[in-house]
């Protein structure tokens, strides 16, 4: 389309000044004809330009889409084998434990209330362990957390963290089972460089956001640096288990959906458990970056901030102060 | 009504060599303060499209100036030219330059990455670019 009003444009633009060239000398017409038939040559080869532009955009999109085609093809057929495997093998381990099941069911029926006890346990998700390497993090010292006595358990250290979650403005959390304890999933944020919340409803939004132009300097900013958006998720771990975390990492779509799969109250099997002076609570911080609108987020590694200064700049450490 | 050339051209020229030292200047300072990324790539995309906007027109203003410093100083002086052609050039030189400057002062303010205006502002900036190429084509054709 805009190729076709580009030569229609050259095409007037030629016979227009053709015509003007009548009533010229000989050599202001070679001059003119020069110039017409320069900036006509131009035009169209600008016009082809684009089209041929146009045209490798074309077929690189569509050998991409061809190539994701394939790879998700062969994935599925992956998942298929995977599939017969494991329900091959699921089925060999039946045929193999079907006595000992047959022996052993009386006892396991008679049995039944202790297995109803810790049946929800069970049901409740389990965060990834070790969990995934985090951008930072930091130890919450044990002075900002319930007192250790034998009254508390860990329902209390829940309390206290969802109070600060609440103060700070987290309104979605999510619980999730670790090894001997939990942990408690705060809500994707955005937040600006300095490690502040951005100011809601950009603080919440998933999508990418351009920054706010409310100075001179901020309109500056804004035009003549990169403004990537940062996203984070904070993950609270409360257990008695020393840990190490793991070097997998996790995608920004892998993060968000722990606030899908989780629990949005603690399990009162985890939460009557009693809090020990083993007992330690850390806090991850898993970072996100987006260098623009139309790029992929992509997990940082290592952030810019400590896990301190996320936690400060978030107030959720003077949240836990109190 | 017919006006010496000497003086016309040089200020199209100014206004065109105005216009175009802003645009890169503006480019050339969002990619040192990385505006565009870091990859050779991603840098490549913004220029591709600026670029185009101005220099075409720039190397037929050239052109014509060479051509005239090369050529017969005397029917320089004396020759005039439409002067309708003439402002009719002027503001669409004006009105063409500020708006793809304006492309970039304002995207700050848009949803859109400044890749995406700058791309989407080839739909109304390639016509125009078209018309006033037409008018400065006729404002040199239309010299006596």
């Amino acid at each position: 389309m805009l190729t076709k009003l580009y030569l229609m444009l050259a095409a007037c633009f030629v016979m227009v000044m053709l015509s003007a060239c009548a009533n010229m000398s000989e050599r202001e017409r070679i001059y003119s004809e020069a110039i017409v038939v320069g900036t006509g040559i131009g035009t169209g080869m600008g016009a082809a330009a684009s089209c041929v532009e146009n045209r490798a955009t074309y077929y690189t999109a569509l050998e991409r889409e061809t190539e994701r085609e394939v790879r998700t093809k062969q994935e599925l057929e992956e998942a298929r084998q995977d599939y017969e495997r494991l329900r091959e093998n699921g089925k060999n381990i039946v045929r193999t434990y079907r006595p000992i099941i047959r022996t052993y069911s009386p006892v396991i029926r008679s049995s039944s209330p202790v297995v109803r006890t810790y049946s929800p346990a069970h049901n409740i998700p389990q965060f990834p362990w070790p969990p995934p390497h985090p951008s930072a993090y930091s130890v919450i010292p044990s002075r900002l957390l319930p007192n250790l006595t034998n009254q508390n358990h860990l329902k209390d250290v829940a309390k206290k963290l969802e109070a600060a979650f609440d103060q700070a403005g987290y309104s979605q959390k999510k619980y999730y089972q670790v090894s001997d304890g939990f942990a408690l999933i705060s809500q994707l944020e955005q937040f600006d460089p300095d490690g502040t919340p951005r100011t809601p409803p950009d603080r919440w939004a998933a999508d990418f956001r351009p920054p706010k132009i409310f100075s001179l300097s901020s309109y500056l900013k804004a035009l003549f640096t990169a403004n990537p958006g940062r996203y984070r998720i904070i993950a609270f771990i409360v257990t008695s288990q020393p840990f190490k975390e793991s070097k997998e990492t996790v995608t920004r779509e892998e993060a968000m959906s722990w606030l899908d799969d989780g629990m949005i109250v603690l399990p009162e099997s985890i939460g009557k458990q009693p809090y020990t002076e083993k007992h330690y609570c850390t806090a991850f911080i898993y970072e996100f970056e987006q260098p623009g609108k139309e790029k992929e987020p992509f997990f940082r590694p290592l952030s810019n901030l400590t896990g301190k200064d996320h936690l400060e700049k978030s107030k959720l450490w003077a949240a836990l102060k109190q | 009504m017919r006006i010496p050339i000497a003086n016309t051209k040089k200020q199209l020229a100014i206004i065109w060599f105005s216009g175009s030292g802003i645009l890169f200047a503006l480019l050339l300072l969002q990619t040192i303060f990385g505006k565009y990324g870091t990859e050779i790539t991603e840098i490549k995309d913004p220029w591709g499209l600026i670029l185009p906007t101005f220099i075409p027109t720039l190397s037929l203003i050239i052109g014509v100036l060479v051509s005239d410093a090369t050529g017969s100083q005397d029917s320089e002086e004396t020759a005039t030219v439409d002067q309708f052609f003439f402002r009719l050039s002027c503001f669409l030189s004006v009105t063409y330059l500020l708006t793809v400057i304006l492309t970039i002062l304002l995207s700050p303010f848009s949803t859109l990455s400044l890749l995406e205006l700058m791309k989407l502002s080839n739909l109304w900036l390639a016509p125009f670019q078209g018309l006033v190429t037409a008018s400065l084509g006729a404002f040199f054709v239309s010299k006596k």
